[in-house]
């Protein structure tokens, strides 16, 4: 196979809209050596088609070793530069740009001129490249183990302009029901590329930017928009109500993730927000009180020492147009009591059972040892915390 | 006790990197090519060795990047970008040469940017990218040229102010998680616009300082690993800020040199991984500002050397 069919083969398997994953493999595995040759003639792991990327049928994912990569690259790098001279392009030169700038782009997630030479395609070559198709490829990337191109604000920012061009194009022939439902589905469907970006690159910054856009502009739309009044504000508030708890769940079972636990508490407010038009019936909604009732149970039973956790519950808890005083208090004295149940040594164990070998008791040492400076680190952290949360409403009350 | 200071291997590193362009990996980062040259020729400068790359060289390389509409690509034959724009300009101004451009075309690019209404900058034409880097980019590069008051900093200043969050911190948008290179990027802004008064200083304080990690190193967001360019955001911040004595000076200073490729140069982003020229500038830059090494002092609004600063057109 030479170097050019490498590019095309890349090209057309990002453009597959069967696909939805690509991964880049170090190399081919020895292991998987064997059981290509073994299932080759049964089209197993090994799909003909695609030789020879690695195809996991079921799945959709697409493993591209990297030696295969890098040997399109070389080629598609001196063809592509020379291509983006010229002002126009034939549809077989446009095919050429389409192939090897995708080939740039799996390469380089921040190669700026590959993606404006996509943006050109769309503009200038329609028959090339289309908004759907763009926004597929986007969202496979995107969705895709590449540690560098899910986190990407050059491919994040393309894809928000191939989400909102697509949306200008649905609503100039839609009717207001239409647009509605297209809106919904879209909204749902934009956070679980959010979530399965967020889930692979951990605290993705321009993950959890692009929801906020999400929610805001885009479903937000819906509210302010001049037919707005035949959109249920029941509706609206059950629909972030139940953002608000799918959120809550990701990052319980991602703890650690700041970026979640700063959406969720985005995302919550803004519940407060629609679910209250009035400012002043703002403080102290009831579903917000739950929810840092939840998360401080979670910090004190479940999680030990995430200053994630706790920098959702500092935030939240000092924030005095959502929050009034006497819950504030309520809340600060829930904190200070699991302080002092901590530090009254509760956890203890006796390590002098003398049916215990010597090897075990050296292991529930170590394990005591760890649990230890986890302990210590969580006293540190809540005390921050609490610090925090009296620094930060002294400061709000002193400048009003 | 920190390790030495490997002043002659970081020269030898920076200096390396252009003669690998039979290399595979030369080519793998050609879009980033600009911000490289940029990193390397600070990093050469705050350590008194800035005549280690070829004036002309470098000189010819920027010029040979710029397009007709006055922004500057990469890379030659890459497009033109308000990011390269600036690091065209801050080598520019670094080797003294900024005469071989006309700033009126260069500020022509960088203002048309700029959103009249909302105040925001835009990365470059084909997209709507909005970020307050892009606001910092634009301001640094505009007082350089001495043409700050082409912009509309009023509103610039309008939009970072909206950038603020409830923890004192900034993020790169409204609304947006705060962040240290956002934060960055917002009070360098504001500096340059004479607008600090806007921060809350105790309160952002506070939040940069906690991002120190018992290892001495420093992190961008809670939760994060340090990471030696972090060193200098957030380090850079605190001196704007006037509180760098607000975190452990020495320990930050061992965390850097711990990340020192020892055998061929350069600094990682954390001890054990590999160097990059990236994280050469910004533990160098971070060093400077917490005045070790015997290096040239850095200026933490424009990460320029503070000696060229005199130059600037008020």
């Amino acid at each position: 196979m030479s170097r050019d069919d490498y590019c095309r083969l890349l090209h057309d398997v990002l453009i597959d809209a069967r696909i939805k994953e690509i991964e880049i493999l170090k190399s081919v595995p020895p292991e998987m050596e064997g059981m290509i040759r073994e299932n080759k003639d049964r089209g197993g792991v090994y799909d003909k088609r695609y030789y020879p990327l690695f195809v996991v049928p079921n799945e959709h994912i697409v493993g591209i070793p990297k030696p295969l990569l890098m040997l399109a690259f070389r080629d598609a790098r001196t063809k592509f530069y020379d291509l983006i001279k010229l002002p126009t392009w034939t549809d077989e030169q446009a095919l050429e740009v389409s192939q090897t700038s995708l080939v740039l782009l799996l390469v380089g997630s921040e190669n700026l001129t590959a993606i404006n030479a996509r943006k050109r395609l769309l503009s200038q070559n329609s028959t090339t490249a289309s908004l759907s198709q763009e926004f597929r490829i986007t969202t496979v990337i995107l969705c895709s183990r590449l540690q560098k191109h899910s986190k990407s604000p050059l491919i994040w920012n393309y894809h928000k302009q191939l989400v909102s061009g697509q949306l200008n194009q649905f609503t100039k022939t839609a009717t207001y029901r239409e647009r509605t439902k297209y809106i919904e589905d879209l909204s749902k469907s934009e956070l679980q590329t959010v979530l399965v970006a967020a889930e692979h690159h951990p605290m993705n910054y321009y993950a959890w930017a692009f929801a906020r856009w999400v929610f805001a502009d885009v479903y937000g739309s819906l509210l302010s928009s001049p037919s707005a009044k035949y959109y249920s504000v029941v509706f609206v508030r059950k629909y972030y109500e139940s953002v608000v708890r799918k959120i809550e769940k990701w990052c319980f079972s991602h703890p650690s993730d700041t970026s979640a636990w700063s959406f969720f508490q985005w995302v919550l407010f803004k519940y407060v927000d629609c679910a209250h038009r009035d400012i002043a019936d703002r403080i102290d909604d009831k579903l917000l009180l739950n929810k840092v009732n939840e998360v401080i149970l979670f910090a004190t039973t479940i999680s030990l020492a995430r200053e994630s956790v706790w920098s959702f519950v500092r935030r939240v808890v000092a924030d005095v147009d959502y929050i009034s005083d006497s819950q504030r208090d309520g809340f600060v004295r829930a904190i200070n009591l699991y302080l002092r149940s901590r530090s009254a040594d509760a956890y203890g164990t006796q390590v002098n059972d003398e049916d215990m070998s010597n090897k075990e008791k050296a292991k529930l040492k170590e394990h005591e040892r760890i649990l230890d400076n986890l302990r210590d680190k969580d006293v540190y952290v809540v005390r921050s915390c609490l610090n925090w949360i009296a620094m930060r409403t002294h400061l709000k009350k002193a400048a009003v | 006790m920190a390790p030495e200071f490997l002043r002659e291997k970081h020269i030898a590193y920076i200096q390396s990197l252009d003669n690998k362009q039979d290399e595979l990996e030369y080519w793998l980062s050609e879009h980033l090519r600009m911000g490289g040259v940029y990193w390397g020729l600070t990093a050469l400068d705050l350590m008194g060795a800035r005549d280690a790359l070829p004036r002309e060289g470098v000189i010819d390389y920027v010029k040979s990047c710029q397009h007709p509409n006055g922004g500057f690509g990469a890379h030659p034959g890459h497009d033109p970008h308000l990011l390269y724009t600036l690091y065209a300009i801050q080598i520019l101004f670094i080797q003294d040469a900024l005469d071989v451009v006309d700033a009126d075309v260069v500020a022509r690019f960088v203002t048309a940017l700029q959103d009249p209404e909302t105040g925001t900058v835009r990365g470059d034409l084909t997209g709507d990218e909005v970020d307050t880097r892009f606001v910092y980019s634009a301001m640094q590069c505009l007082s350089i040229l001495g043409k700050l008051h082409e912009l509309d900093v009023a509103k610039a200043v309008e939009y970072i102010d909206q950038c603020k969050n409830y923890d004192g911190g900034y993020g790169f948008n409204p609304g947006a998680e705060s962040h240290a290179g956002g934060i960055f990027t917002s009070l360098g802004a504001l500096a340059i616009a004479n607008r600090l008064d806007l921060v809350d200083k105790d309160l952002l304080s506070w939040w940069l300082c906690e991002r120190q990690l018992p290892s001495g190193g420093l992190n961008g967001r809670p939760e994060k690993l340090p990471d030696v360019c972090y060193s200098w955001w957030v380090l850079s911040s605190l001196a704007i800020l006037g509180r760098l004595d607000w975190i452990d000076r020495q320990k930050l200073r061992e965390f850097i040199l711990d990340a020192q490729d020892d055998e061929q140069g350069g600094i990682a982003d954390r001890k054990g991984d590999m160097a990059d020229v990236f994280h050469t500038l910004f533990g160098i830059a971070g060093l400077s500002l917490l005045g070790f090494e015997n290096l040239e002092p850095v200026n933490p609004v424009y990460c320029l050397p503070e000696r060229i600063m005199g130059r600037l057109k008020r």
